[in-house]
């Protein structure tokens, strides 16, 4: 395969993961549990732009937009509530809580739109060659949707009083509180940025292939490793887990196994060994319990002060 | 009548299975604080080693004890990941690995047929007994566990390893032999489920089968063996009953399938919400002084 | 001018049960540890004090094995221990307790003590089938010794409540009844009296001396409250920044200079 084209698709795969995963990260270190109904709110906010933008015709710019900012409130409601009442629960019912909540969404999904995948309407145009690569619009765009949506939230982290005390509440909640850090505010705001950027990323998903509602699923161990590579309650880290998980799974199928296997000595397959498709999900489960194994604090920790 | 009959037997069946399932889920979670969101693993390695000795002619009995032996050693090896991780983390990781051996056994068809399966043609006498006679067997076995020194000291473990450690109990070796019980009854009730159905194939793995089976132990009550039971009926119920809702009213079925899963959902949920504890909450154990 | 451990054993003196050689340690830039010597007297009860930060749960944690020391050598009972895992170290006779009481929260009272017992082998499943009557035996005579440990603890009215329920001293108590029930040859205990009301801190001095003088339990406390100091131990090191400044018999360490120096400035009451 064409070493650049396998280069955009790790970008776009990034992309969209690290929209998803920069609210679990951040909801993860602040309320102190794994939200496993966070991913449902991406394959959610992607069925609603094709309710917009198929069912009732919008343009799909306003849909996107529409969509985004429903989940955001959506993310509000859940915390008030759902969430909200297991403050003082530990983490782990709140935890099981949110598979319940995955069940539901997940299924309420395929109950409504039924269990095949779906398109959004927009106009299928042969792809832009770039150095020997296809790369569609939609591509293009979706690079420039997810770029400037990380570029503005990285705006509001590093530029204004709301988003020092965002990083300073998802590095440390109890020293944010001891700084007398208006913590609950910023919990709302994390639950509304980061519902409405996993339906982004699930909307750009569903734009550069398709949605069904197992997506949630595919997505939630990619996620978790996205989260726990870049250190949980780490921003900036979940960007860059995103890149690497990003790279890994495209550039884990390109890659040619068989020299590194045979220098090792262990089989002799010739001179070519591909993993097989079908073991791409593998790569991320492997992934994640290495990393789990090797360092559980997460393989990328920086402090935000 | 006699439909009626077979269909009762069946149910009861199937609901010993999952009640296994659920005990011995309930027994890494509810006793030890092993957060497993992998327990279907154990079913379906038990299931396709059942069905993998069968095809080799294997007598049944042996093909069950293989089940259990096989599952118990895949519990060994989960522990074996476990260290000193939270419940949480060490869930993330149990999910990730019951994904990747389903993944091994759905790709790779020289092991067990791939996506296609495998059936079972072995059958044994009094099946459906053997079933309810074994369930009350590991009721029984899992009660005198709870009950014991033993059971005493997982229950502490699950509170956190620091204590205990310094009590001197070598938590690793704890959480190891829970494991193996807990892989141990899975794989029978994975025997059990492969011996029924005549078939098993990758997709009786699917993470959400272990999602039912948690929602039968968090709704019934985590660390009371009668509570969780009563949640495997009160789900297994919600489900069949919830079958024969098509004939009463008029709902389609590809809309009432995932209907149901949307109601066991909202049950973990809603628990989880005002009955943290579960309907039949664990009991304390009393003394007289 | 502090001129090492005077408790280091001279010739003919018995061997010390814990001896703890040069032991440092750091996190990251802070230096919480640095070259720590000190012993703790068979059948003796050893002090440890100084003031908040000085090092002093980083020692009991790595003396217990929770933690790695970053150079150093511990000795038990003649055996070195640094390096074992913390349920070795256990298993040896050597119970720590936590500052914050930790652990056995969904657990009655008298559940935590039965869990305590150690030597127990048959708390392994496997053994325990084989040999269930001697386990139940046992278990019955482990209750009844819990019983006695509760009666005195002043726990009785507590004995089925479940350890998360109690109060702050009464679960530094619970700690106390735990070293009864295990056996242990010394326990190291953090801050036994801190935020316990004083009749409780009455209960638990009392324990204390039951538990050393009855028992022949050996001490290494961490303690703030000098009065209880003065009280129980023979012996007390104190530390300041990670370093020992300065051991003796408490009346002359009360009088160091640079002992009072760094307690006056910082909290008074504590110091006396
Ligand atoms: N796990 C840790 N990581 C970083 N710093 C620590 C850790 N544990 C203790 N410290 C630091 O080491 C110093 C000594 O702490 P501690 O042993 O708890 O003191 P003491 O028990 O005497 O009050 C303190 O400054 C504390 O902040
Ligand atoms: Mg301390």
């Amino acid at each position: 395969m064409n070493i650049v084209q396998v280069l955009v698709n790790s970008l776009i795969t990034s992309a969209e993961l690290g929209l998803i995963a920069i609210g679990l990260s951040m909801t993860f270190s602040i309320l102190r549990f794994a939200n496993f109904a966070h991913v449902e709110s991406a394959v959610l906010g992607a069925y609603l732009v094709y309710l917009f933008n198929v069912t009732l015709g919008w343009n799909f710019a306003l849909s996107i937009l529409v969509s985004t900012l429903i989940l955001g409130t959506v993310g509000l409601a859940l915390h008030r509530f759902i969430f909200r009442r297991f403050a003082n629960s530990g983490d782990i019912t709140p935890m099981i809580a949110s598979l319940g909540l995955a069940i539901t969404i997940r299924h309420g999904i395929q109950a409504i739109w039924g269990p095949q995948h779906v398109v959004y309407d927009y106009e299928v145009l042969p792809g832009n060659k770039i150095f020997g690569a296809f790369i569609t619009d939609p591509q293009i765009w979706i690079l420039i949707t997810a770029v400037s949506a990380m570029v503005g939230f990285h705006c509001l982290l590093q530029y204004t009083r709301i988003g020092t005390a965002m990083r300073a509440t998802a590095a440390n909640v109890d020293l944010a509180q001891a700084c007398s850090i208006d913590t609950q505010k910023v919990i709302l705001l994390v639950w509304f940025i980061g519902t409405g950027f996993a339906a982004l990323g699930g909307i750009l998903i569903g734009w550069d292939t398709q949605v069904d509602p197992y997506l949630g699923f595919n997505l939630v161990i990619p996620i978790f490793c996205v989260v726990l590579i870049g250190g949980v309650g780490s921003v900036y880290g979940a960007i860059i887990g995103s890149l690497i998980v990003g790279f890994a799974q495209n550039f884990g199928l390109a890659f040619n196994y068989a020299p590194l296997i045979n220098l090792f000595g262990l089989l002799d397959l010739g001179d070519r060994f591909d993993l097989p498709a079908a073991y791409k999900p593998a790569i991320t489960y492997m992934a994640v319990v290495l990393i789990l194994l090797i360092r559980p604090t997460g393989i990328i920790r920086k402090e935000v002060s | 009548m006699e439909q009626l009959i077979g269909f009762g037997i069946y149910l009861v069946t199937v609901t010993c299975i999952f009640a296994m399932l659920a005990m011995s889920l309930d027994l890494q979670v509810g006793a030890c604080g092993l957060m497993n969101f992998g327990q279907v693993v154990f079913m379906m390695v038990g299931a396709y080693a059942t069905a993998i000795a069968a095809n080799a002619g294997i007598n049944p009995y042996a093909c069950i004890v293989i089940s259990m032996a096989v599952a118990a050693l895949l519990g060994v090896v989960m522990s074996l990941t476990v260290k000193n991780m939270g419940g949480t983390y060490w869930g993330i990781l149990s999910l990730s690995m019951a994904e990747l051996i389903r993944l091994v056994f759905l790709n790779e068809r020289w092991l067990a047929d791939g996506a296609n399966g495998l059936s079972v043609l072995i059958t044994i006498p009094y099946f459906s007994l053997t079933v309810v006679v074994s369930t009350l067997f590991v009721i029984l076995i899992l009660r005198v566990i709870w009950l014991s020194p033993f059971g005493r000291v997982i229950r502490m473990i699950r509170e956190g390893d620091r204590l205990p450690l310094a009590l001197g109990k070598n938590v690793l070796l704890f959480k190891l032999e829970t494991m193996a019980i807990g892989g141990a009854i899975g794989g029978l009730g994975g025997s059990f489920y492969a011996l029924l159905n005549s078939y098993i194939s990758p997709d009786d793995g699917l993470p959400i089968e272990t999602f039912i089976i948690w929602a039968m132990v968090v709704v019934g009550g985590r660390g009371n063996l009668l509570g969780v039971v009563a949640g495997t009926v009160f789900i297994q119920i919600l489900f069949v009953g919830s079958r024969f809702l098509t004939h009463i009213v008029d709902i389609d079925a590809g809309v009432l399938a995932p209907l149901r899963f949307v109601l066991i959902g909202l049950l973990i949920m809603g628990v989880m919400m005002f009955r943290p504890q579960g309907l039949i909450p664990e009991r304390k154990r009393v003394y007289r002084i | 001018m502090y001129n090492g451990d005077s408790a280091a054993p001279s010739p003919g003196a018995p061997e010390p049960l814990l001896k703890v050689r040069n032991v440092s340690k750091a996190f990251g830039g802070l230096r919480a540890l640095r070259n720590v010597s000190l012993s703790a007297a068979r059948g003796k009860i050893t002090g440890l004090i100084g003031p908040n930060g000085s090092g002093k749960s980083t020692l009991f944690e790595i003396i217990g094995g929770f933690q790695k020391a970053d150079q150093g050598r511990i000795e038990f009972n003649n055996v070195e221990i640094d390096g074992l895992p913390p349920y070795k170290i256990g298993h040896l006779g050597l119970l720590r307790t936590f500052q914050l009481s930790e652990g056995g929260e969904r657990m009655t009272v008298l559940e935590n003590l039965l869990a305590a017992v150690s030597g127990q082998e048959e708390h392994r499943l496997v053994r325990f089938m084989l040999r269930f009557p001697r386990v139940m035996r046992e278990e019955a005579e482990n209750l009844e010794k819990a019983k006695d440990v509760i009666q005195l603890l002043g726990l009785r009215r507590e004995a089925n409540e479940y350890a998360g329920n109690l109060s702050g001293g009464q679960r530094k108590l619970l700690d106390l009844g735990r070293v009864f029930m295990s056996g242990a040859t010394l326990c190291l205990l953090d801050e036994p009296t801190a935020g316990v009301n004083p009749t409780l801190v009455n209960t638990i001095l009392d324990a204390l001396k039951v538990m050393n003088l009855e028992r022949g339990i050996s001490m290494l406390v961490v303690e703030h409250n000098m009065r209880v100091v003065s009280e129980i131990c023979e012996h007390v090191y104190v530390l300041d920044a990670g370093a020992v400044i300065s051991d003796g018999p408490p009346e002359a360490v009360q009088n160091d200079e640079q002992v009072l120096e760094i307690y006056l400035g910082q909290d008074r009451t504590s110091a006396e």
